[in-house]
């Protein structure tokens, strides 16, 4: 995975898939690297094949961390999979999702 | 991790797997599932909806092991049939209780979800709880097949 910095917005790529096995530490290591002049958060899930409920549950505590700066997290280019659960749990209404 | 499988050419085909109670060690079996599924001409939809369900099923049945069941292996039997697919996952725990409808958390919780997602994927959700063991047994209805 990667991390770079763009304005305030802290982006993640080479997301490969948010599941039980790996989730707290994705969560960890996006905490970790988000400096304090930053509060937006932008997740790539361009390569991510496979989300669980763990991974969701990753991505409402990031949500948590950037809205707690008065930020916001988006996903970008979820695949059709990922999409599907975002929207079987409605996760789809709290994250912002941008496709382009 | 022992594997018993039928012939794909027949209408049941069954695969009999083992899992460690290690949570790195469900994405692997699950794959192995999959591509079980895939041999046996399951559509990409039945795959993908019993792929996550086992996985959130088998997640449960770890994050939940505690004292000796973690020393327990979980057992997964997997049964496909021409008109359905059936998962049965066996654990050790000191077992749950099955809601006829799991509802989704608040949105600000970060669990919480892996029952709604199971119940909300698969056609049936069976749960048994015994002395041997606890069995959760999911089945998917697959689409028929245009002669």
């Amino acid at each position: 995975m990667k991390i770079n910095v763009q304005g305030d917005t802290l982006r993640v790529s080479g997301v490969k898939e948010l599941s039980a096995a790996n989730s707290s530490a994705f969560r960890d290591w996006v905490r970790g690297n988000i400096g304090a002049e930053l509060k937006n958060i932008e997740i790539d899930l361009s390569e991510a094949g496979f989300i669980d409920s763990s991974g969701l549950g990753a991505l409402v505590s990031l949500h948590r961390t950037a809205s707690g700066r008065k930020g916001n997290l988006k996903l970008i280019n979820p695949l059709p999979p990922v999409q599907q659960i975002l929207e079987l749990t409605r996760m789809h209404r709290i994250f912002e999702i941008m496709k382009a | 991790m022992t594997m018993v499988e039928g012939p794909a050419a027949t209408s049941t085909a069954a695969l009999e797997l083992e899992l460690a109670c290690d949570i790195k060690e469900v994405r692997g079996t699950a794959d192995k599932i999959k591509a079980f599924l895939i041999a046996q001409g399951c559509n990409s939809a039945e795959v993908a909806d019993c792929d996550l369900a086992l996985v959130e099923a088998c997640n449960n049945a770890i994050e939940h092991g505690s004292g000796a069941a973690q020393n327990e292996l979980v057992h997964i039997v997997t049964i496909c049939r021409r008109d359905e697919i059936e998962l049965r996952i066996t654990d050790h725990t000191t077992g749950f209780i099955l809601p006829d409808s799991a509802k989704l958390p608040r949105p600000e919780s970060e669990t919480g979800r892996g029952l709604y997602l199971i119940q909300t994927l698969m056609s049936s959700v069976d749960y048994t709880r015994g002395p041997k063991g606890n069995t959760l047994t999911l089945v998917k209805k697959r689409a028929p097949v245009l002669a």
